[in-house]
């Protein structure tokens, strides 16, 4: 490209001739650019699902262990709560027959206690697990 | 599962942007094939070697694919991708120690024709030849201002450079570039 230049010319922000000299030049050939980035590209999506499997795999070995360990405290503490809770039950039907409405709410007590116990114990592992 | 383009080859750029967010592989290999081309050649501009180049663009494509969620819209891509690029650029330039701000343009081997070798002093010499005798923050202040045609307020924004130093990246070089791709009078 013929360039001139004439030095007494003020300096604009954007040199027509020079703007010029770069939209001339030539763009590189592809020579396999493309098929390398396709490559790195194809390989990086693969990694990811193999990361991905992986995540699932351990979420489901962590619910397996959860649902062991829950199975294993209801084997332990269910045969007594249970008891605990017909036990109750009983008084209360007992009292409430007998006319003492007092009694049968005291006797039901127990029971109740143990059912909120349940349900704020439950709430709080379901938030713990979204979180 | 998004459905991918039944032929990407085909397609406006547009879809192949759109496709391309949807995880579809071939749609970003298209858009690859045909923006290539350009960054390649821009990031050419800004470092001293063609294998250099070619290794931060693909490193600038990785990047895009990893980010496109990030764009808005497709009409948004080449300045964006842009961004990317000089991006990636800088951040390689910064792994390398060098500070654009601080080079030292005496160091450069460029000032006057004297510097030149022979057979380049006193004849019309190619424009990429001319840019590699540059400074670092020169020749990226001059490929944007010139090759892209970004302003020095834009060159500011996408760098992270200070005005000053933009503007004066940009008025060495320049007068640099004029000089030495003006035919020496005889």
């Amino acid at each position: 490209m013929c360039y001139h230049w004439n030095e007494r010319m003020p300096m604009p922000e954007h040199d027509p001739d020079l703007t010029r000299a770069f939209a001339l030049m030539d763009d590189p050939a592809d020579d396999g650019f493309t098929a390398a980035v396709a490559a790195r590209v194809s390989r990086k999506e693969q990694m990811r699902k193999a990361a991905r499997w992986a995540q699932f795999g351990a979420f489901g070995l962590a619910a397996v262990a959860l649902a062991y360990g829950v199975a294993g405290l209801i084997q332990a503490l269910g045969p007594g709560l249970m008891a605990e809770l017909g036990l109750g039950l009983a008084e209360a039907h007992g009292a409430l027959a007998g006319g003492s409405f007092s009694a049968g709410l005291g006797a039901l007590a127990t029971p109740l206690l143990l059912a909120i116990a349940a349900g704020v114990g439950g709430l709080a592992v379901a938030r713990a697990t979204a979180e | 599962m998004p459905r991918g383009l039944s032929n990407p080859g085909s397609a406006p750029e547009a879809a192949l942007i759109l496709a391309a967010q949807a995880r579809d592989q071939a749609a970003f290999a298209e858009l690859v094939r045909r923006r290539q081309g350009w960054v390649r050649a821009l990031l050419r501009r800004m470092c001293r070697n063609d294998a250099e180049a070619d290794d931060l663009a693909q490193e600038a494509f990785i990047r895009a694919w990893d980010r496109l969620a990030d764009l808005e819209t497709p009409a948004a891509f080449p300045g964006w991708f842009r961004r990317v690029a000089v991006t990636t650029f800088l951040m390689a330039k910064r792994k390398q120690k060098a500070n654009l701000d601080s080079i030292d343009d005496e160091a450069v081997q460029i000032a006057s024709e004297d510097s030149l070798p022979d057979s380049i002093a006193g004849a019309r010499i190619d424009l990429q030849r001319a840019l590699q005798r540059l400074s670092d923050g020169e020749r990226l202040c001059v490929t944007l201002n010139h090759g892209e045609g970004m302003s020095h307020a834009e060159i500011v924004e996408l760098t992270g450079m200070a005005l000053g130093t933009v503007k004066s990246h940009c008025q060495r070089g320049t007068e640099k570039l004029r000089r030495m791709l003006t035919p020496e009078k005889a």
